[in-house]
């Protein structure tokens, strides 16, 4: 076995896909209140006109929680014409709904409308879109919010998603192998982001940001034989992100970090964070890289996943120590052997 | 017990290597051969046995000593002879104290010249050695001024194998 | 050609330059030793090669190496290197011009003042010189084969031409060693020579001389050289010369070897006289008999001549291989270790040759129906002499025994058969079998070929190269594979049990290569830790069958490399 069997495990433990059994019931959740809003919203006179699950799902970079927290992004779309003119107003009547269901904790961010089954560990966020012709606009505002700060802002949720899926950049023949590589070092990287991360920092090192980040940058590894080499992917990837222009040094030893997205509204996923955001994700990342250079030069499995479990977490297992003799286990005789009077010259 | 002298195998920083095996020379062994080497125009020959262990394959072996010359040896500068009990003693000692992990494994002796080759005394005596230690994987190693070599027998010969080290 | 600007270029050195006779010749002059020096050259019409000068007076200066003369010449031609191995820039001839003049000057210069250098250049040339001697003597040209293992001194047997045309070795006389008759290889190789037939005409004697002197310039001074130079024959050389008096004889050849600067040399002397007569021990006793001496270049068949010339390692002459599989890769491997000079072959193949083998097969139409290995070992014999060839009809499966394969240094595989390669694979592990094994082979429609050596208790074994680079555990197919595996590559003609992979003589030829490449370098010592080596070839063919690619192929720019083939992922390698 090689250091790879050891990532492939962990990949295995943290990855989250839409058919999970971990997943099964928030979406069962989502479901049920997606049904509501959306009879809400028909009530209202602007029916739901598509919906869809939009984040790390669709891009199959999602991964099971840390905090047991499953987290569900349902975009609801409805159309131009019948679309209120203050996008707040469809959000209000989110929140209803989600009042009249018991969330006591559900409330309106500027992009979008959150709820919490406490019990379940669900969190789902509702992202409201108005769609006219090819074009999403996103419902931005917070309930308080004046004219000034609300608006239904041009966005593009699927080309994004398209963006991360795309693979147009490899070689016919090994587009697969290299985007599966790309979902894992994204997941890797997120899960990193869970373990590293004080939770209120955390909250802030953005999925997409990282999702960008690996995508813009990737290095992707594989032995000459086709066989993945993650370790070596992460260690070149996270290399190029760093040396890139993703952060700014401002003050001595402080950094800002600016990541535009890829599509429309092309703006920095970091706007408005703050310089100790930018330099805790400057210096863990460094560390990160040090360390997985360092879990690469190592010779023995076991003292690789010590280092790889201090970076990702306990589902980054230590195998258990061999069990019986040495490596080099030594041959048993039955006698000394003879030392015959020797003569040489 | 045993782990004494299995454990510093690990230090080993020659070895000598070809023909399917593999000789790891403790880094004191060396030490004790570049000490004996035949410098001068008066020194003797020195010699000894080794001791080590091997490999379940035998594959690979492990010098983690060598004796070097007691006082019922003979020797000159150009020959010596192997008497002294003491080199059975030392070999019956390391055996008993390795749970029978570490064996006779051949014998060392020092020639004046840079680069030694093999006499016929030499090969004849190396093929006694092996004859009185049947399926043995026994070494031979001829310590010269600038060059120690090492020679295992395949297939009736007697084979140089190439020398390397290990930085630590 | 400017031969002005010629002359202004050679003008800077240290000698006088004209042009004569029209221009057509070019004279240089200076002064050795307060001797005059002059040196002509007649333009060529294109300059292909360097710039020839011929020095004149050649007598006055005694005998100097590098100056070739024919009897009686005047003068003689210079040569001072190797003409393959100088580029000459055509585009400039006056720069060639004034290097040659250079090179002149400093030649002759060192050779006139220096007698010492002059003698030791004399002897490194010692059989261009003889060459002319034996041009110019009798007969012409004169040359004896010399047939022998290159270490005895015994008396060998000289058997007469045959042909005027032909072979050389028809139409030359052959001296043969007594070991020859015991050799049946080598018998079986000079067959063509036909030489039960040849009456013996005479003996001959191998002199070793510790010493040499140049050779005599003409004839005339043969004998008397040769007084000179039998004086520094070796003790055993002695007793032969001695016993050779002792009877009377019509002829007999000595063939002399002796060590020259540049290695060793073999020249022979034909004694013929009248009437039997004694051999003479000095220059008086040559009138009185009648002798006549002619010199002979002697053309040596040896191993220890021969093998290494060839490009092979007499150092592998010891080295035994068992190679199984004798098909159009493993029979050019056979050709290629022996011709590196292998000793000790070891054949086997239960199959015999069909005219379907053919075209990408060394072997011919006349062996067809004949055990593979049977032919093989003829074809190698008449190639490469000095091998020890054993042939059997086994399959692979029937050599997993221990006894037999540890007396091989090497076992190369080259039946083109992975499941029983895996099968072998493992007996060899689960016994501990201390023997390194190649297996080697080709994938269909020139896409590529590999070999691959696993020296048991260093990293690597056969199983690495057996890791599905997607499960990470052990497959079955390579993956050193270029054609991704599941894919229908084999083509059959006529029904089951026809079944071939499409591939031509020149794939057969690269992966025998590149597995023979590492049996040698494995054998002579450079290759201590299990290795790999792929050729990459077109896909093309490929393309055109519909079949896909590996991973592996796409990425692939290390053809003919040698790379580890240990693969992080083997469990075997692991445990070990």
């Amino acid at each position: 076995m090689g250091i790879q069997t050891h990532f492939d495990k962990f990949h295995n433990k943290i990855k989250l896909g839409r058919e999970d059994d971990a997943y099964k019931k928030a979406r069962d959740r989502d479901d049920s209140i997606k049904k509501d809003v959306a009879s809400a919203f028909q009530s209202a006179g602007y029916p739901v006109v598509k919906d869809f699950i939009q984040g790390s799902l669709k891009t199959h970079t999602g991964i099971i929680p840390i905090s047991g927290d499953y987290d569900i992004d349902r975009a609801l779309v409805i159309e131009d014409d019948v679309a209120p003119e203050n996008p707040v107003t469809p959000k209000k009547k989110t929140l209803e709904v989600l009042e009249e269901r018991g969330f006591k904790n559900a409330k309106i961010k500027k992009p979008c409308v959150t709820a919490d089954y406490t019990g379940d560990n669900v969190h789902i966020d509702f992202i409201i879109y108005k769609l006219s012709g090819d074009q999403h606009y996103l419902a931005v505002g917070k309930g308080s919010s004046d004219e000034k700060n609300r608006e239904w802002a041009a966005t593009d949720p699927c080309g994004l998603t398209d963006w991360i899926n795309d693979d147009s950049l490899f070689g016919v023949d090994d587009r697969k192998e290299v985007l599966a590589q790309f979902r894992r070092l994204v997941r890797y990287i997120k899960r990193w982001r869970d373990v590293q991360f004080s939770e209120s920092v955390a909250s802030k090192v953005y999925s997409i940001g990282l999702t960008v980040l690996v995508k813009e940058q990737l290095q992707y590894s594989f032995s000459t034989e086709g066989a993945r080499q993650d370790l070596q992917a992460l260690i070149n990837t996270v290399g190029a992100i760093l040396d890139s222009n993703y952060f700014t040094e401002e003050e001595t030893g402080k950094y800002r970090v600016c990541v535009d997205l890829p599509k429309e509204p092309w703006r920095n996923i970091f706007d408005g964070s703050s310089l100790d955001t930018g330099t805790q994700i400057y210096n863990k990342l460094s560390r990160l890289k040090e360390q997985l250079i360092k879990a690469e030069g190592l010779s023995d499995e076991r003292e690789q996943c010590k280092i790889l479990n201090d970076l990702f977490g306990k589902d980054f297992e230590i195998p258990e120590p061999p069990k019986g003799g040495s490596k080099s286990e030594k041959a048993k005789y039955s006698s000394a052997g003879i030392v015959t009077a020797s003569v040489g010259a | 017990m045993i782990t004494t002298v299995i454990s510093v195998s690990l230090d080993s920083m020659m070895y000598f290597e070809g023909y399917n095996q593999r000789v790891n020379v403790h880094k004191d062994v060396a030490e004790v051969w570049h000490r004996h080497r035949q410098t001068g125009a008066k020194t003797v020959e020195s010699f000894g046995v080794l001791i080590g262990t091997t490999s379940v394959n035998r594959r690979e072996i492990w010098i983690e000593m060598v004796t070097t010359p007691m006082s019922r040896d003979q020797c000159s500068r150009f020959s010596f002879s192997l008497l002294d009990p003491g080199h059975q003693k030392a070999v019956c000692k390391m055996f008993y104290s390795t749970d029978g992990r570490a064996i006779y494994l051949g014998t060392w002796h020092t020639h004046p010249e840079s680069i030694p080759e093999p006499s016929n005394i030499d090969k004849n005596d190396w093929a006694n050695c092996l004859r009185m230690n049947r399926r043995r994987p026994l070494a031979f190693v001829l310590v010269g001024i600038e060059e120690i070599r090492l020679f295992i027998q395949r297939n009736g010969r007697f084979k140089s194998l190439q020398e390397n080290h290990i930085t630590m | 050609m400017n031969k002005e600007l010629i002359l202004s270029h050679i003008s800077g050195l240290d000698c006088t330059a004209r042009l004569v006779e029209a221009g057509c010749k070019l004279v240089v002059e200076f002064v050795v030793n307060e001797k005059n020096v002059t040196l002509i050259h007649t333009f060529p019409d294109e300059l292909i090669s360097m710039p020839k000068f011929y020095l004149s007076n050649v007598q006055d200066f005694g005998k100097l190496a590098h100056i070739l003369t024919n009897q009686n010449d005047e003068s003689g031609e210079v040569c001072i290197t190797d003409a393959l191995s100088t580029a000459i820039n055509t585009d400039q001839p006056e720069l060639a011009y004034r290097d040659t003049v250079d090179k002149h000057l400093q030649l002759l210069t060192q050779l006139i003042e220096d007698p010492a250098y002059n003698h030791a250049e004399q002897l490194r040339e010692f059989d261009a010189h003889w060459k002319i001697l034996c041009d110019n003597a009798a007969g012409g040209s004169n040359e004896l084969f010399v047939v022998w293992d290159g270490n005895s001194s015994e008396s060998m047997q000289v058997r007469p031409p045959r042909l005027e045309t032909g072979s050389d070795l028809q139409t030359k006389p052959v001296a043969l060693a007594g070991s020859y008759t015991s050799d049946r290889n080598l018998t079986y190789a000079l067959a063509i020579a036909k030489l039960e037939t040849r009456q013996v005409i005479g003996k001959a004697i191998s002199i070793w001389l510790s010493h040499l002197e140049p050779p005599p310039a003409t004839q005339y001074n043969l004998l008397e050289w040769y007084f000179r130079i039998v004086a520094f024959a070796d003790q055993p050389s002695q007793r032969e010369l001695r016993k050779l008096r002792k009877k009377k004889y019509r002829e007999f050849w000595l063939v002399f070897s002796a060590q020259i600067p540049n290695g060793e040399t073999m020249f022979a002397l034909h004694w013929n006289a009248c009437s039997r007569s004694t051999f003479p021990a000095s220059l008086d006793g040559i009138e009185a008999d009648n002798w006549t001496v002619t010199p002979y270049r002697v053309r040596s068949i040896s191993p220890s001549a021969l093998i290494p010339r060839g490009g092979g390692s007499l150092d592998l002459k010891g080295m035994s291989v068992l190679l199984v599989g004798c098909g159009s890769v493993g029979s050019e491997i056979a050709l290629r270790l022996t011709s590196a000079g292998v000793g000790q072959l070891t054949l086997s193949d239960p199959d015999k040759f069909s005219e379907e083998n053919l075209y990408r097969h060394i072997l011919s139409v006349r062996d067809i129906g004949r055990l593979k290995t049977e032919a093989l070992a003829e074809l190698v014999i008449q190639k490469n002499p000095w091998v020890t060839i054993d042939a059997f009809d086994k399959s692979l499966q029937e050599f997993r025994n221990p006894v037999i394969l540890n007396k091989f240094d090497l076992v190369i595989v080259a039946i083109g058969c992975s499941n029983v390669e895996r099968v072998f694979a493992e007996f060899c592990n689960q016994e501990a079998i201390n023997v390194p094994v190649i297996n080697c082979w080709l994938e269909g429609f020139g896409i590529g070929g590999h070999a691959i050596i696993s020296i048991p208790s260093t990293k690597g074994c056969w199983h690495c190269a057996y890791v599905d680079p997607k499960t990470l555990t052990r497959g079955l197919t390579s993956n050193l594979n270029f054609l991704s595996p599941g894919q229908m590559i084999m083509r059959n003609h006529r029904g089951c049990g026809t079944q071939f992979l499409p591939y031509n003589g020149i794939a057969a030829g690269y992966t025998a290569a590149i597995a023979a490449d590492l049996a040698v370098r494995f054998l002579e010592g450079q290759i201590t830790s299990s290795s790999k080596v792929s050729w990459k070839g077109v896909d093309v063919e490929a393309k055109r069958a519909s079949l896909t690619t590996t991973w592996r192929y796409r990425h692939f720019t290390d053809s003919l490399h040698i790379l580890p083939l240990h693969d992080n992922n083997c469990d075997l390698c692991v445990a070990r």
